[in-house]
C-alpha cells in the first residue's frame, strides 16, 4: 500500500521508510520531532527540507552495505558517538534549557518599552522647559555679534520688561533684561542688561538677485571675512541646520549657521568668538527678495550660554515686515 | 553508472535537497561517514563538513565549496558579499531571532518617526540616541558573549566608549568649535582630523580586552568593537544635542529634522559600531594565518578612508547644495562598505578559527536542528562560534551519548 509523506504529500511506493521526494521519515510523526521539525524550517536555505531524526536510520538487513573504513575516527569523534550514524539526534526533551536566554517577541517588548520610556521622559522634559528661555529654533549653537553694526542712530533704549518695538523692516520684540543697543533702518542690535559679552543682531536686506538659503549662508560668511576675520569659518554642520522665522506673510524657512572667527577689539588683545546666523531669503509684497536674519554673538566660551539665555519670545513675537515665504 | 562510492557520495544532484537521508535510498537506509574532501577529517556525513565548514555537496577540489562564499559563516543563508547589517554586527543570532532584532529596531525608528512628525523633537532625539544601544545590550544578553564577565565586558566596552566618547566630544567642540586656532579648514578639521581620532580612540576599550585568553575569537573582537563604537555614538549624540534636550526647539519644522534625527538614530551608531568593530576585529588576531590575513591588512586603510569619504564627502556634497536624502544615501552607501569588509574578515576568520573543535551535541541556534556538531553545524552550515555563548537547549552531554548509543 502506498504511504503518502505527511511532510510533502508525495506518494510514496509501500516499504518506503523515507520520502523519495523530501527525505523525511514517513509513517506517524512523534510529537516532539514534528514539533521540532516545524520549528526548523531551513530559515535560508529555499527549498531545502531537512529532516530531525527519531533515532538513527536502521540497517535493513543483507544489505551488504558498510560503513567505510574510518581512519582516527575514535579519535575525532566523542565517546558514545557512533561513527557512522547520522548527526542528527533526536529532539530535545521538553525540559531542556531553552534555545534562546530571551522569550519569543521579549527583544521587541523590551526595546519598545524603554523607548517610549525615553520618548516619554524627553516628551515631558520638553513640555516643563515650554515657556522658559530657549535657544533659537531647532539649532545647536548659533550666535552672533554684531560686530560691524555700520552706522546707526546709536539710540539706547531700555526695555527691561520686554516689548514690541516697530522699525520699518520688524516689529522687533525685545525680551526682558535686553536693552536696544543700537537701530537703524534695516536693522537693530539687542544686548542683554546684564553687560554679557553678547548681543543679537535683526536684520533685512534687499537681495539684488535671486538666492537660495544655502547661497546666503556663503554670503555671510563672505561678510564676516572681509568686514572682521579673513579666518572665519563655518563652525559645525553636524546639527540641525533649519530654523523658522515669522514673516508678515508667513512663516518662513531658515537656515541656521554658526561661524567660528577672530575678534579683534581696538587696543584689545583677540579673542575666539561665534558669530550665529538664522537666515532666511523671502518674499516681499512685490515679489522682489530681501534677506532676513537674526545674528547671535558672543565669545565663544560664552556662546553656548548666551544663546541659551535668549527667550524663546524674540523669535516667536518678532515678526519681520513685508517678508513671506519664497514658496 | 556504478554505485561507487565516492561519486555517490558527492554528486550535486544528490545533495540538492541537503538531507543526508536521501541517500538513505542509495545506502538501504544507512547513513554513511564521509572523507570531508577539504579537511580529510572522518565527519558526519551532511551538507556541510562538521569539522572545516565545507558545503560537501559540491565538486570535489573546489575552493568554492571550502570557502562557501555563498553560505556566510554566521548565517549561512546569506552570501558574504551580502551588504546585511543585521547578521554582520549581530552575529550570534539565529535566524528567528534575527527578526525579533530587526522588527524591535524597525519599530523603534518608527516611533523616532512619528515623534519627529508630531513635532516631539526632544523625544525623538533621547529615542534616537538609545534606540540601538539598547538593542545591542539585549543582544550581548542574547548571546552571552561575555560568557560569565559581563560587567567586565560592558564597563570596558559599552562603558568605556561612552567616556571615551563623552570626553573627545566635548574636547572637539571645544577645540574645533570654539576656536579656530589650530584647526584649520573646517572639512579638514570635522572632515578628516576628528573623524581619524574618533577611529583612533572608539576601539581602544575592546582592544582592552585582547589580553584576556577566553576572548580569543576574531568575533569576540568584533563584538566588542562594536560595542564600543556603538558607546561612543551614544555619547556624541547626547554631548552634540545637548541643547535640544535641555532646551527644546522652538518652532520645529518635522520635514527638515528627519535627515538630522534618521543619522541619530541609525547612521551614526552604525558608522561607529562598524569602524570601531573592524579595526577591532582586524586587531585583533595579528598572527592568523591563510586568506584572513591577507584581509585583516586591508582593514584600517579600508575604514579610514571610508570615515573621511563619509565626513568630509558628506560636508562637501552638502556645501555646494545636494539633498540630504542624497547625503544620506551616500554616507549609508559608505558604512555599509565597512559592513561588507566586516563580512569578508569575520566569514574567513570563522571558517579558519572553528577547525578542529571538539565534538558536542547541541541545539543549532539557527536552524535548530539537534546535531552532534564540531564546529560547524552539519545541517545549516553556521559557525558554531557565531552562536550565543551557553549551552542552548542542549541534552545533558552523559544523556547524549546514550542516546546515541541506544540509536545503534
Amino acid at each position: 500500500m502506498a504511504v503518502t509523506c505527511s511532510h510533502c504529500g508525495t506518494v510514496n511506493p509501500d516499504g518506503n521508510t523515507i520520502c523519495k521526494s523530501c527525505g523525511m521519515p514517513l509513517g506517524p510523526v512523534p510529537a516532539d520531532t514534528a514539533a521540532t521539525a516545524a520549528d526548523a524550517p531551513p530559515p535560508d536555505l529555499p527549498g531545502v527540507a531537512l529532516p530531525v531524526l527519531d533515532e538513527p536510520l536502521a540497517v535493513p538487513s543483507g544489505t551488504g552495505s558498510t560503513p567505510a573504513a574510518q581512519p582516527n575516527q575514535t579519535n575525532y569523534l566523542p565517546p558514545g558517538y557512533a561513527p557512522g550514524s547520522s548527526p542528527y539526534l533526536p529532539a530535545p526533551a521538553s525540559g531542556a534549557a531553552p534555545l534562546h536566554r530571551t522569550g519569543g517577541l521579549s527583544v521587541i517588548a523590551i526595546v519598545g518599552v524603554i523607548s517610549l520610556v525615553f520618548g516619554g521622559a524627553g516628551a515631558v522634559a520638553a513640555a516643563l522647559r515650554t515657556g522658559s528661555s530657549a535657544p533659537p529654533s531647532g539649532v545647536s549653537a548659533p550666535a552672533n555679534v554684531p560686530s560691524n553694526t555700520g552706522s546707526g542712530s546709536s539710540t539706547t533704549q531700555t526695555s527691561t520688561n520686554g516689548g514690541i518695538t516697530t522699525t520699518p523692516f520688524a516689529n522687533v520684540f525685545v525680551p526682558p533684561g535686553f536693552s536696544i543697543n543700537d537701530q537703524g533702518s534695516d536693522y537693530i542690535v539687542l544686548t542683554p542688561d546684564n553687560n554679557d559679552n553678547g548681543a543679537v543682531g535683526l536684520q533685512s536686506e534687499p537681495l539684488t538677485s535671486t538666492k537660495t538659503n544655502a547661497e546666503l549662508d556663503q554670503d555671510l560668511l563672505a561678510g564676516d571675512q572681509q568686514n572682521g576675520d579673513p579666518s572665519a569659518k563655518i563652525c559645525t554642520t553636524k546639527a540641525p541646520t533649519h530654523a523658522q522665522l515669522i514673516g508678515s506673510g508667513g512663516t518662513i524657512t531658515a537656515d541656521v549657521i554658526s561661524i567660528c572667527e577672530n575678534v579683534t577689539p581696538t587696543g584689545g588683545p583677540a579673542y575666539a568668538a561665534v558669530d550665529g546666523f538664522i537666515d532666511a531669503v523671502a518674499k516681499t509684497s512685490t515679489g522682489s527678495l530681501e534677506a532676513i536674519w537674526v545674528e547671535i554673538f558672543a565669545p565663544a566660551n560664552d556662546y553656548q550660554s548666551f544663546s541659551n539665555s535668549i527667550p524663546s519670545t524674540l523669535f516667536t513675537q518678532t515678526i519681520f515686515s513685508n517678508a513671506a515665504p519664497t514658496t | 553508472m556504478g554505485p561507487t562510492e565516492p561519486e555517490l557520495r558527492f554528486l550535486p544532484t544528490e545533495r540538492r535537497l541537503h538531507s543526508p537521508t536521501l541517500q538513505g535510498s542509495q545506502h538501504m537506509g544507512r547513513i554513511q561517514p564521509v572523507t570531508c574532501e577539504h579537511c580529510g577529517k572522518q565527519v558526519p556525513d551532511a551538507v556541510f563538513c562538521t569539522n572545516c565548514g565545507a558545503h560537501q555537496g559540491l565538486a570535489d577540489h573546489s575552493i568554492a565549496a571550502q570557502e562557501r562564499p555563498h553560505h556566510f559563516a554566521a548565517h549561512p543563508g546569506e552570501h558574504v558579499a551580502q551588504p546585511s547589517i543585521f547578521t554582520t554586527l549581530f552575529p550570534h543570532l539565529g535566524h528567528r531571532k534575527l527578526q525579533e532584532f530587526r522588527w524591535a529596531l524597525l519599530l523603534g525608528f518608527a516611533l523616532v518617526v512619528v515623534l519627529t512628525a508630531t513635532g516631539l523633537i526632544t523625544a525623538a532625539v533621547v529615542v534616537s540616541v538609545f534606540l540601538v544601544p539598547t538593542l545591542y545590550v539585549v543582544y550581548l544578553y542574547e548571546a552571552q558573549v561575555y560568557r560569565t564577565e559581563p560587567a567586565l565586558v560592558l564597563g570596558a566596552t559599552l562603558g568605556g566608549g561612552i567616556v571615551l566618547g563623552l570626553a573627545v566630544t566635548i574636547i572637539s567642540e571645544r577645540v574645533i568649535g570654539g576656536s579656530l586656532g589650530s584647526t584649520g579648514e573646517p572639512i579638514l578639521s570635522y572632515g578628516v582630523i576628528l573623524p581619524v581620532i574618533q577611529l583612533i580612540v572608539m576601539p581602544i576599550p575592546a582592544l582592552l580586552l585582547r589580553v584576556l585568553p577566553q576572548f580569543g575569537q576574531t568575533i569576540d573582537g568584533l563584538v566588542f568593537g562594536v560595542t564600543a563604537g556603538i558607546g561612543f555614538a551614544l555619547a556624541e549624540g547626547v554631548v552634540s544635542y545637548w541643547n535640544i534636550l535641555t532646551y527644546p526647539p522652538l518652532q520645529p519644522v518635522s520635514a527638515d529634522w528627519i535627515y538630522p534625527i534618521t543619522s541619530l538614530a541609525l547612521l551614526i551608531p552604525l558608522l561607529h559600531g562598524s569602524t570601531a568593530g573592524a579595526v577591532a576585529a582586524t586587531l585583533w588576531r595579528p598572527s592568523r594565518t591563510g586568506s584572513g590575513r591577507w584581509i585583516s591588512l586591508f582593514g584600517v586603510p579600508i575604514v579610514l578612508v571610508a570615515v573621511v569619504a563619509f565626513y568630509a564627502g558628506g560636508q562637501i556634497l552638502d556645501n555646494h547644495g545636494v539633498g540630504q536624502l542624497i547625503v544620506l544615501f551616500y554616507q549609508t552607501a559608505l558604512a555599509l562598505l565597512v559592513v561588507l569588509y566586516i563580512r569578508q574578515l569575520v566569514h574567513h576568520s570563522l571558517i579558519e578559527e572553528g577547525l578542529d573543535q571538539a565534538y558536542r551535541p547541541i541545539v543549532c541556534p539557527h536552524c535548530h536542528h539537534h546535531v552532534m556538531a564540531a564546529g560547524f553545524c552539519p545541517s545549516c552550515g553556521v559557525a558554531l562560534d557565531a552562536s550565543p555563548r551557553r549551552e542552548t537547549g542542549l541534552l545533558p552531554a552523559q544523556a547524549a551519548a546514550q542516546t546515541a548509543q541506544e540509536g545503534q
